[in-house]
């Protein structure tokens, strides 16, 4: 007992230390929890979709592969309300497989960034990041706003495409699926699970 | 002071950290706090944006909600008929259709509080009084930092569409809105 409370203790006093060094700041980390740190900020009521196949019925595009680059998207403000725009940014998906919709090289889907630069998410991603991606076409303003900045990226692309849900963006780092969007982490999954073709859409636990 | 000398203080402290999180515990299982700034006052006040104002459901649905804030926990509200810089909800009309609502902070204060939110609410997902009601609850709770709870806990922060029941916030997500600021 006492030798596993001094044991213990001694794993303290090395995060407090490690907590609580000097320097400079730590580089961002990048993790699944720092994606979901950028992107999750936002709470969300919707309707869950209980199969994959479900979700895929709603969606135009299920594409599955890795992130390319990240850019900057729109801004959309309301002229009538004294409220700062709300901003996006473009993740550029690299497809690898096509599950419903047109065979495409790539793809560009539209997030909300919550105030985060493309940078502040570039800097983030895990390298061996694969994403697989359910989505419909990306939708205009809400009643009442206007488009107040389009960036170049997305005035080029042909189309521009927004998850169907919160659960149609599914990441995975290769030791964890994340549905950053909705809060949800599946711990010990791959994204084969999530695919349209393999039945229900998996229960997740809340992130910690 | 040597590193023994340090390791022989850490049993103690240790206790302390651990007395200090008892303290803190959440009287039942413990869930998280959502990643977003807290609110930045206990007397909140809020609007509508454009449209809203023309959605006399959506308009109950908030009012209830706000109502059911005060009712429940210690939060106070006030509503404004002008929305300004300094109200701290703005209740909006989305037209996404995989949204039934969503709450985002779009002002942080300098204590990294949020100075002022938004509420979205998507009337085309929200068939009833019933729904608009708890969808209503369900984003103001995200102004609590309040997280989903999923069934069985019958309050309104579940997901998607419910038949009865799911109009307020369970002791749990009350003791978590009646924390300081």
């Amino acid at each position: 007992m006492h030798r596993s409370m001094t044991m213990a203790a001694a794993g303290l006093a090395v995060l407090m230390m490690t907590a609580c060094g000097a320097g400079d700041p730590p580089a961002p980390e990048r993790s699944l929890n720092a994606v979901y740190a950028l992107v999750a900020s936002t709470g969300i009521d919707y309707e869950p979709q209980r199969t994959t196949r479900g979700l895929a019925a709603r969606s135009a595009l299920v594409v599955e592969g890795t992130i390319a680059g990240v850019s900057e998207g729109r801004s959309i403000g309301d002229p009538e309300l004294d409220l700062p725009p709300r901003s996006t940014v473009l993740l550029r998906v690299s497809v690898q497989e096509t599950h419903k919709g047109t065979r495409q090289q790539a793809v560009l889907v539209e997030l909300p960034s919550e105030g985060s630069s493309a940078a502040d998410f570039a800097a983030v991603l895990p390298a061996d990041l694969r994403v697989l991606v359910y989505a419909v076409p990306a939708r205009g303003p809400n009643p009442g706003e206007r488009v107040v900045t389009v960036s170049p990226e997305w005035r080029a692309a042909g189309r521009v495409w927004q998850p169907t849900s919160p659960q149609g963006l599914v990441v995975s780092d290769g030791t964890a699926v994340l549905t950053p969007l909705n809060d949800l982490r599946f711990p010990g999954t791959t994204l084969a699970v999530f695919r349209p073709a393999a039945g229900p859409y998996p229960p997740g636990v809340p992130l910690r | 002071m040597s590193t023994r000398r340090v390791l022989r203080g850490i049993p103690a402290l240790a206790v302390i950290v651990a007395a200090a999180a008892a303290v803190n515990a959440a009287p039942a299982s413990a869930d998280p706090w959502l990643n977003t700034p807290g609110p930045d006052n206990r007397e909140v006040t809020y609007c509508w944006g454009n449209a809203f104002a023309d959605r006399p459901g959506l308009k109950d649905a908030a009012h209830y909600a706000m109502q059911n804030l005060q009712g429940q926990t210690s939060f106070t509200r006030n509503f404004m008929a002008d929305c300004t810089s300094n109200t701290d909800i703005v209740f909006r009309v989305t037209n996404d259709p995989g949204l039934r609502g969503a709450y985002q902070c779009v002002r942080v204060t300098d204590a990294g509080r949020c100075q002022q939110a938004n509420i979205w609410m998507n009337p085309d997902n929200l068939a009833n009084d019933l729904n608009r009601n708890k969808t209503a609850c369900h984003e103001v709770g995200h102004y609590g930092r309040l997280v989903h709870h999923d069934p069985p806990y019958g309050d309104c922060m579940v997901s998607g569409h419910i038949t009865s029941g799911h109009q307020h916030y369970n002791d749990h997500h009350v003791w978590h809105l009646n924390q300081p600021l």
